[in-house]
């Protein structure tokens, strides 16, 4: 259980956040750039000297009325940055050992975390001349030699190349349960929401404004404003249907229709699993349209037309067996298409990823 | 005459260590703070930078001098008067190339930033064995050039030595000191010696702090 009220100044905003949170896992932080994330995280580590109240667990971290700050290194807290700072005087291993050296006695087994993350061949490495994955993957391994009771990490697959993300995204889904650890993820990208959320907590403005369970809440948001940006779109729930290691490329169903995944899943044939699509990798055609390299087609109804406040898009909202997709779309181009609701379109999808 | 190097030499050492020590906190001080005395002592520190280093010396004659109070528990404590004494050299020379040790380290240990340091206090680290472990050895070539540059400096002095120390042989008889005397009594090819000898040392010196600034260019004072 982590629960605080804190108040921090912010350059022009502020962040007020409060939450009680169960934390039965990994909590990932959602919400635009700029919303205060990272100063939450760093609020909770001790580093800003915010007023408030911070209490994980049975200790009070922060209780500002009655003059209570426990210091930054009396936290039991694991911080891998967003930067890595790694320790440039040391080497990999010494950067690690660090760590490990400072660690409570149950903490994580050094070899096992060297293990997992792969870093065999770059303990002998400055970290200076190593690569922004290769930093990221170091200040990760780092943070959880720590052996803390609250491991805060700020986008930490964001520097990863897709094969690695994948594997250390599990990794870190798998450290509660492997030790007795509390995650708390940054993130803007609803992918990694999908791929390590078992709770969320979603911030805006510096305001807590919805927390609860992730598939829920991204259904919710997705359709919203938080997401507004890059991200939004839509989750589609999809059967697979076909496994083509040779193409490395799944072929899933939703409802009559066939995706092409450029992935190749685990999941076994008749496995169902959740797709995110994004609105802006959505075009409309009236025809079906040939010679195109785009491979999926969607034959749906046009449901809704909703314009975006303050932009040329409109966002097209359509059915395809009980589902909906959203293609975002410019009211130049919903104009000439003449596109209107219960008109039958294909949605030309250039992007599907997948969601969990 | 090698009296005198001999002299310079040992004033320069005992300078840069005490230095050391008085400039590493408070350099740390100047770079963790955000009090607002912040620049009040930060222009001090600069003020023998820009001082006649005779109006220096002439201060601390008035301070060392042994009717002075200072100057009086001095002489208590020791039997010796502070002024025209190799102690007293050594407070001058403190004051005198305080800026030399602060300036360089300050620079260092900001180049540092609080990044590292909070890595530090994340993986369970104090204040003092973040210091120690982290932020002293990230600022080592800064200590390196700021002792460098407090020994050369303390070598170079005169003014504020022949205020407040004058011309003692074996106790504040300096190389700049000997020079000069060397000068007055138009023994040219003495004074030649030393001289040459200092523009050589003063050379290899700053070559050796631009040299190593250069091949890491990265974490300069």
């Amino acid at each position: 259980m982590l629960e605080f009220d804190v108040d921090l100044p912010l350059g022009h905003t502020r962040l007020e956040a409060a939450a009680s949170l169960p934390m039965p896992g990994v909590t990932v932080l959602f919400g635009p750039s700029g919303a205060g994330k990272t100063s939450l995280l760093r609020c909770l580590a001790g580093f800003d000297g915010a007023r408030g109240t911070i209490r994980f667990r049975d200790q009070c971290w922060l209780d500002t009325s009655n003059g209570i700050c426990r210091r930054p290194h009396l936290r039991p807290v694991g911080f891998a940055f967003q930067d890595a700072r790694l320790f440039t005087h040391l080497t990999v291993l010494g950067n690690l050992q660090f760590a490990s050296r400072r660690a409570p006695e149950d903490a994580p087994g050094f070899d096992a975390v060297v293990d997992e993350l792969d870093l065999h061949p770059l303990l002998d490495r400055q970290p200076a001349a190593l690569s922004g994955g290769e930093q990221q993957r170091i200040s990760l391994a780092r943070a959880v030699l720590a052996g803390p009771q609250l491991l805060l990490l700020d986008e930490p697959l964001s520097a990863l190349d897709s094969s690695r993300r994948q594997h250390i995204g599990n990794y870190i889904r798998s450290l509660p349960e492997q030790f007795d650890m509390r995650l708390i993820v940054v993130t803007h990208s609803v992918e990694e929401v999908a791929r390590l959320a078992t709770d969320m907590v979603v911030l805006n403005a510096g305001r807590v404004v919805d927390q609860g369970e992730p598939a829920t809440l991204l259904e919710r948001l997705l359709a919203g404003s938080v997401a507004e940006g890059f991200d939004a779109g839509v989750l589609l729930t999809a059967r697979v249907e076909q496994v083509l290691p040779e193409d490395r490329t799944t072929m899933v169903s939703v409802s009559d229709q066939v995706l092409t995944l450029p992935e190749v899943l685990d999941e076994g044939l008749g496995g169902h699993v959740r797709l995110h699509i994004r609105s802006r990798d959505v075009a409309i055609a009236t025809r079906d349209p040939s010679h195109i390299s785009i491979r999926n087609h969607v034959r749906c109804r046009v449901i809704d037309i909703q314009p975006l406040p303050d932009g040329p898009f409109v966002d097209v909202v359509m059915g395809v067996g009980g589902q909906h997709l959203r293609a975002r779309i410019t009211v130049m181009a919903a104009r000439e298409l003449d596109i209107a609701a219960g008109q039958e379109v294909y949605a030309l999808i250039k992007s599907v990823t997948l969601a969990s | 005459m090698w009296e005198a190097v001999l002299l310079t030499l040992k004033l320069a050492a005992t300078t840069t260590l005490l230095l050391l020590m008085i400039g590493t906190p408070l350099a740390w001080w100047l770079t963790r703070t955000s009090s607002r005395a912040k620049p009040v002592i930060e222009t001090l520190t600069a003020m023998p930078l820009v001082l006649p280093p005779t109006v220096l010396g002439f201060y601390l004659l008035l301070v060392m001098n042994p009717n002075s109070l200072l100057g009086a528990f001095w002489v208590q404590l020791t039997g010796q008067a502070l002024t025209f004494s190799f102690s007293g050299l050594v407070v001058a020379s403190v004051f005198y190339s305080l800026p030399f040790m602060v300036q360089p380290l300050q620079a260092a240990f900001e180049a540092v930033g609080r990044g590292p340091l909070e890595a530090a206090a994340s993986l369970g680290a104090g204040p003092m064995d973040a210091f120690f472990n982290i932020a002293l050895p990230m600022a080592a070539r800064g200590y390196v050039t700021a002792c460098v540059l407090t020994f050369a400096h303390t070598i170079g002095e005169f003014g504020v030595v022949l205020m407040v120390g004058g011309n003692i042989p074996g106790e504040t008889r300096v190389v700049s000191i000997a020079i000069y005397e060397q000068v007055e009594a138009l023994r040219y090819a003495d004074a030649h010696m030393l001289s040459a000898g200092l523009v050589l040392f003063s050379f290899c010196v700053l070559l050796f702090v631009y040299s190593l600034n250069r091949r890491f260019p990265v974490r300069v004072v």
